[in-house]
């Protein structure tokens, strides 16, 4: 006996309003007796302190309740029996848009789905679960599949999307922790331009131009973090993590040349950026250039913390739309 | 016995057979024949080999897969399913039809069984693994690397690692000794080399069994070894084994794709894809999977693998994209310009351009393509000229360009110091980057046209306002770089290269790096413009531009290298005066170097030029300087030089008249002689005493025969222990003496029968020496022949008697060579025919010669064995007849000799000696017929002697005898054996009565 749960769409990605469409798959190999077979698709924001930003206790005790954006039930099957073999039963379930019914906690009504997103301390999933009830004492089968959403593109005119990008400079002046004293006098400039908004499926375009550095670089990267914020009691819970590290140069790289940045942005762990009250979902891309280790290594013995000061930084946040 | 009359003339006019005159000749036809045949069928074999290769790719490259195809079941081959290029289609349905399009056409329909995208993939793979040999080869090195635990995958058993990876730079960074600490393997460069072979097998094994994310995991690992440069020498070979791990990734996904596309998820065909299919054709599942692949690659941090691994599977764009992928090609370039280590860098630029032989179409394809590239410079604000050709390849110049700022950072010196950490120098790492240069240009120039050539040259060849890097040495201009320039050139075709000659010229004046010495690009240079010469007017403009250069450079072995090369271009474009100025310069730069081998190799081939070239040695003589250099050489070069010079004597044919060259030529041929010794292999020999004997004939001294006869007597002397030789000059004094005869019209004065004498006796001296029996004697008959004809009967009879006694000295059968027999019977029958008119001598008779040679017979049997004897005896008896008649029937062409029909006319003694002599030799004749081996050669005698006395003598005299000798022959010869037919009929023909037989 086993159920299997079909979704139409090889990617499970679905945009609102499709409709969600598919088959459940039962095979048994002798007659089967059910009370209803039941579609159910739920849809939730499951959201986490993090222990760091307020602290132990209060990340075990302060759980955030999940809100349920999404829950529909849908019966495919009245009571009945299956006969040996397999049975396949089509389905469409629509997925509506919640118009207002679902409140977030200090937010505004939503007026669409959230896209699936798969963070740290903010979780948007939707889940598909088909059940077919059978009788007391007996446990009812199942199966649960993740069905992806997103929202449908266009909200935003692609022209209004994309041309948004800041140009960027990062020099030894501009670093606000303490840099290796070598460093800080050698100087270093590094301009380049990225774009700020940008279209969760194009990739994340820009370059950067190593001006001069006496001190050799070791590498450059584009780091991508997410910047999560959860709402705990009367302030928000805020934390940021990587996402995606691309390293753009390897080496000391000559002078004067242009770099490209092209950054695939990874599917899932991305979404619009958004805000919502009781939570928000932001994005932020960290320029980091690391120094040669060659001058490091009298440094290292003496002071454990000098990693930090290897490294210049620059943070840019980035807006990310889907369109 | 009564010999019969004979009337030579008229038999002879009725025994010859008549000619008849043609028009055609038939060797003509066939020479043509052969020209036309020959190239064709080279060609086919070269196809066919080409085909060899073809396969043989195919069964590497696609090995792997095959046996996953194999392991699912699949029926058909991936390699039959045929499916055309998508941009054949629309080059062939191009509106415009440019010609680039004709070319294409006829390619489509010639194979149509494979697509043009996989085609040339194949095609790609093929000069790859060519190319690849000879990288390997070229670069061998043994001994052991150090492997860092960052590597771990070399080890046999891959550790999991933790790490965060963007901790893991900055850890590395802070702990420098925790490498240290951690196990340092050291392997063998052979382990290594075995391990990524393991490890390309178990990375298509992951795939067969649905581990693809492992499979891909292990490859991006494969691909971060790339990144360790830390000893340079292995990179090449390294770069060649992690770059099939890629081939093979990018072919496993390519065919993955491919099969999403035609099946659906349980395997089933729905439809296969069409040979030339585009992305409108392939279903979205595939896409999906094809955009997941990118995704997946994309997120790799480190930013060597990424994009090894982006090239490896960019042919799969063709999924996705309608036109080909130059854009990404463009980005790909971009993105390495983050690559700061100068070799990792320049071999991702090979790898490039390598995926793009692969995935890119040559021609400047559809116009589709081009819209996109046009947007593409617009976007990418590339620093293009006008002048620019619409080349979908321009990602490879400017990735070029951007290398070769790097590349000028590593020729100033600013990665000494890793360098010498490794254990290289500069001079290592552009040895070890130098394959790179040449793969791309090679890339670059398939199909080029001019213009885009021209566009080439100006990138790479011009000095460069520069526009990328403000870090440049020189600030705001980059000089191009020599080993660029060199391989720029290498492969720029000689038309193009003699068009804009003084361009290039200047070229490579600029171009003055350590990477290539810039004497190596002069010489390519020369060579192109020997290939094809520039226009008339900048001939000598070109050379004076390049020698202002040239003559400068101190180095005796650079200088003379370019100057070899130049001689040639000289001789086909320029005048004498010019060859003069540059031997003058030549010998003004020998005198002031070091001359070593490798000089002397480069003046021997300045010698074989100007020698070729002038078909006239003299002329080469007499150029001043050129004998100074051939005082130049020594040792074996010196030999070879002479050879050659004696060699164009030869091969010219001409008289050599000048006394000059007569003088240097002789002291020429004499060192050549003299380096002859007893350990001297059997051909040097051969081929010196050849050389030395064509220039001893073609000496000619026109008029001064007496100066001719003592530069004879010279070359006896000093070419002792020669046998050919010997046998020239004593042509040679017989032709003196001939021509003497000649100039004083038949009739001598003193002083030319003095000098006749001399020529005469010269000879007598010289024969003796001969080694060669034959030789000897055919020698002495020639010598007696000319003393003859120059009325001097007494030589003549000693040259004749010095033959017979040479014979005699013959003292048994083994001093004689099997193969002498032959010519020893051939000697005496033209010597009978000499001593019909050689008189007889005037106390011991008229036949004291023929007696001699009787008794030489009767004396030395094994001379003449089985029918040679009877061969020999006819030929007497033959002369015997002639001297019989009333006059004889040639005689020698001087009033001042007599012949015996003179000098015994009426004389009976005579003519009773001559009588009994041919009893004897009949006698003889039929005694030599029974002396046969056995019966066969018996039979075969029979016939000889029955002929011969039939020719001689009337019928009725020997008609008895020759029925006996042919009933004989009858008995021991099959029936109609043609030639007892034959001498049956002749015996009819002569009144023979014949009975029994």
């Amino acid at each position: 006996m086993a159920v299997e749960l079909r979704l139409s769409r090889l990617d499970r990605v679905y945009r609102p309003p499709d409709v969600l469409e598919g088959t459940v798959v039962i095979t048994t190999p002798n007659t089967l007796t059910h009370q209803g077979i039941r579609l159910t698709a739920v849809g939730t924001i499951m959201l986490q302190l993090s222990a760091r930003s307020v602290g132990v206790f209060e990340a075990l005790y302060n759980t955030v309740k999940p809100i349920q954006l999404m829950s529909k039930t849908l019966d495919i099957s009245p009571a009945g029996k299956i006969l040996p073999g397999v049975l396949e039963l089509p389905f469409h379930l629509s997925i509506d848009v919640p118009n207002g019914i679902v409140i977030v906690p200090n937010g505004a009504p939503i007026e669409t789905l959230f896209e699936t997103y798969h963070g740290a301390y903010v979780n948007i999933q939707y889940l598909l679960t088909v059940d077919v009830i059978r009788g007391y004492l007996q446990k009812s089968l199942s199966a649960t599949t993740e069905f992806i959403i997103e929202s449908r593109p266009g909200r935003f005119q692609r022209s209004l999307v994309v041309p948004e990008s800041v140009n960027f400079y990062i020099t030894q002046d501009t670093q606000k922790h303490a840099l290796l004293p070598v460093i800080r006098s050698g100087g270093f400039r590094v301009t380049g331009r990225i774009a700020t908004q940008c279209s969760l499926t194009e990739p994340l375009m820009g370059e950067l131009i190593v001006e001069k550095s006496a001190v050799p670089i070791y590498s450059i990267d584009v780091q991508l973090f997410r910047v999560e914020s959860v709402a705990a009691g009367d302030r928000m819970a805020t934390e940021s993590s990587e996402i995606q590290s691309t390293q753009i140069a390897d080496g000391d790289v000559c002078r004067g040349v242009k770099l490209p940045i092209y950054i695939i942005l990874p599917r899932l762990c991305t979404c619009p950026t958004l805000s919502a009250g009781a939570f928000s979902l932001e994005f932020e891309l960290s320029i980091v250039i690391t120094f040669d280790a060659g001058f490091s290594k009298n440094y290292t013995h003496v002071e454990p913390v000098a990693s930090k000061q290897l490294v210049a930084l620059e943070s840019i946040p980035l807006r990310l739309v889907r369109a | 016995m009564q010999i019969r009359v004979r009337q030579y003339e008229q038999e002879a006019a009725s025994l010859a057979l008549r000619g008849k005159p043609t028009t055609q000749n038939p060797l003509k036809s066939s020479v043509t024949n052969v020209e036309k045949v020959s190239p064709l069928s080279g060609r086919i074999n070269a196809d066919k080999g080409f085909a060899g290769v073809h396969q043989l790719t195919k069964s590497r490259t696609f090995g792997s897969f095959e046996d996953e195809e194999k392991n699912e079941k699949a029926s058909e081959d991936p390699l039959e399913v045929t499916f055309e290029d998508p941009l054949g289609v629309l080059s062939s349905q191009d509106s415009l039809p440019t010609e680039d399009t004709v070319k294409y056409i006829p390619r489509l329909s010639r194979r149509i069984t494979k697509g043009a995208s996989d085609e040339r993939a194949e095609a790609a793979a093929a000069e790859w693994d060519a190319y690849k040999l000879s990288i390997m080869q070229r670069f061998t090195s043994t001994g052991t690397i150090t492997v860092s635990a960052t590597f771990d995958i070399l080890s046999k058993e891959p550790k999991v690692r933790g790490r965060s990876v963007s901790a893991a730079h900055l850890e590395e960074l802070e702990n420098p000794e925790k490498e240290a600490r951690e196990e340092t393997k050291i392997i063998s460069q052979q382990e290594y080399v075995t391990r990524l072979k393991e490890l390309n097998e178990e990375i298509s094994q992951a795939w067969i069994n649905s581990e693809r994310v492992a499979a891909l995991r292990l490859s991006i690992k494969v691909a971060r070894l790339l990144s360790d440069t830390s000893v340079p020498q292995f990179y090449p070979t390294l770069f060649v084994l992690v770059t099939d791990v890629m081939d093979t990734v990018g072919n496993l996904v390519w065919n993955r794709i491919k099969k999403k596309a035609e099946c659906d998820e349980d395997g089933k065909l729905i439809s296969p894809l069409p040979v030339n299919f585009t992305a409108e054709d392939v279903r979205q599942e595939a896409k999906d999977t094809c955009f997941n692949w990118f995704y997946k690659i994309g997120s790799i941090r480190e930013l060597l693998p990424r994009i090894y691994l982006e090239l490896a599977i960019v042919r799969c764009m063709l999924f996705l994209e309608k036109d080909p992928p130059i854009s990404t090609f463009q980005r790909v370039t971009q993105m390495m310009r983050g690559l700061s280590d100068p070799l990792a860098s320049a071999y991702a630029h090979l790898y490039l351009a390598r995926r793009s032989r692969a995935t890119m179409p040559l021609e400047s394809s559809s116009s589709g393509a081009l819209h996109n590239f046009a947007a593409l410079i617009n976007s990418l604000e590339l620093p293009l000229p006008s002048s620019m050709p619409q080349n979908p390849r321009v990602y490879l110049i400017s990735g070029l360009k951007d290398y070769l700022i790097l590349f000028q950072r590593l020729l100033a010196g600013d990665f000494d110091s890793r360098l010498t950490k490794a254990g290289a120098d500069r001079r290592l790492s552009i040895i070890l980057i130098e394959p790179v240069f040449e793969w791309i240009m090679q890339c670059l120039f398939k199909q080029a046209n001019e213009k885009e050539m021209a566009y080439f040259l100006e990138v790479f060849g011009e000095v460069q306002e520069d526009d990328i890097s403000v870090d440049a040495p020189s600030p705001g201009f980059i000089a191009p770089v020599s080993v660029v320039v060199h391989h720029l050139l290498k492969n720029l075709p000689a038309t193009y290269v003699g068009n804009h000659a003084l361009d290039i010229s200047k070229i490579v004046k600029s171009s003055i790096d350590l990477s290539m010495p810039q004497y190596m690009n002069y010489r390519l240079l020369g060579l192109k413009l020997c290939e094809c010469s520039p226009p008339r007017e900048f001939r000598l403009t070109v050379l004076n531009d390049v020698w202002r250069v040239v003559m400068k450079y101190t180095n005796l072995g650079e200088y003379i290298s370019v100057a070899d090369v130049f001689v040639e271009y000289i001789l086909q474009n320029c005048t004498e005066a010019e060859i003069l100025i540059i031997l003058r310069d030549i010998m003004r730069h020998v005198k002031k170097g070091e001359v070593n081998d490798g000089v002397l190799a480069s003046l021997e081939s300045i010698v074989f030029k100007l020698v070729t070239h002038y078909t006239d040695l003299s002329h080469v003589l007499q150029l001043d300087h050129f004998v100074d250099i051939l005082d130049v050489f020594y040792g074996d070069t010196r030999i070879s030089v002479y050879k050659r010079i004696l060699s164009s004597i030869s091969r010219s044919n001409k008289q050599v008249r000048d006394p000059v060259t007569r003088h240097a030529v002789f002291e020429a041929a004499r060192v050549l002689h003299d380096s002859l010794d007893s350990l001297s292999s059997d051909d040097d020999r051969r081929q010196i005493t050849r050389l030395i004997v064509r220039y001893v004939q073609l000496v000619d001294f026109d008029r001064d025969l007496e100066q001719h006869l003592a530069f004879l007597v010279d070359c006896r002397g000093t070419f002792a222990d020669m046998d050919p030789l010997r046998v020239t000059v004593i042509h040679a004094s017989n032709r003196l003496a001939m021509t003497t005869l000649k100039m004083v019209k038949g009739s001598h004065n003193k002083r030319t029968r003095d000098f006749v004498k001399a020529c005469v006796t010269f000879n007598e001296i010289t024969i003796p020496s001969i080694n060669s029996l034959v030789t000897r004697i055919n020698l002495f008959l020639e010598t007696a022949e000319v003393a003859l004809m120059n009325a001097l009967p007494s030589h003549a009879e000693s040259a004749v008697k010095s033959t017979l006694s040479s014979l005699q000295d013959v003292t048994s059968k083994d001093d004689v060579k099997a193969g002498d027999l032959e010519g020893i019977s051939m000697f005496l029958v033209k010597l009978s025919a000499f001593l019909v008119v050689m008189p007889g001598h005037p106390e011991h008779g008229g036949f004291y010669i023929v007696k001699g040679l009787l008794n030489v017979l009767e004396m030395q049997p094994w001379l003449t064995p089985g029918r040679r004897r009877i061969q020999v005896l006819s030929g007497v008896l033959a002369m015997l007849a002639a001297l019989a008649q009333e006059r004889l029937p040639y005689h020698i062409q001087n009033s001042q000799v007599d012949s015996n029909d003179g000098m015994f006319f009426g004389d009976d003694s005579y003519h009773e000696e001559l009588e009994s002599l041919t009893e004897i030799l009949v006698e003889n004749i039929t005694a030599a017929a029974n002396d046969g081996a056995d019966s066969a050669q018996q039979g075969l005698q029979a016939l000889d002697a029955c002929t011969a006395l039939l020719q001689v003598f009337d019928a009725n005299r020997v008609g008895e005898m020759c029925m006996t000798l042919l009933k004989k022959a009858t008995t021991s010869i099959t029936r109609n054996d043609p030639y007892l037919l034959s001498t049956r009929q002749l015996c009819q023909q002569r009144g023979v009565q014949l009975t029994n037989v």
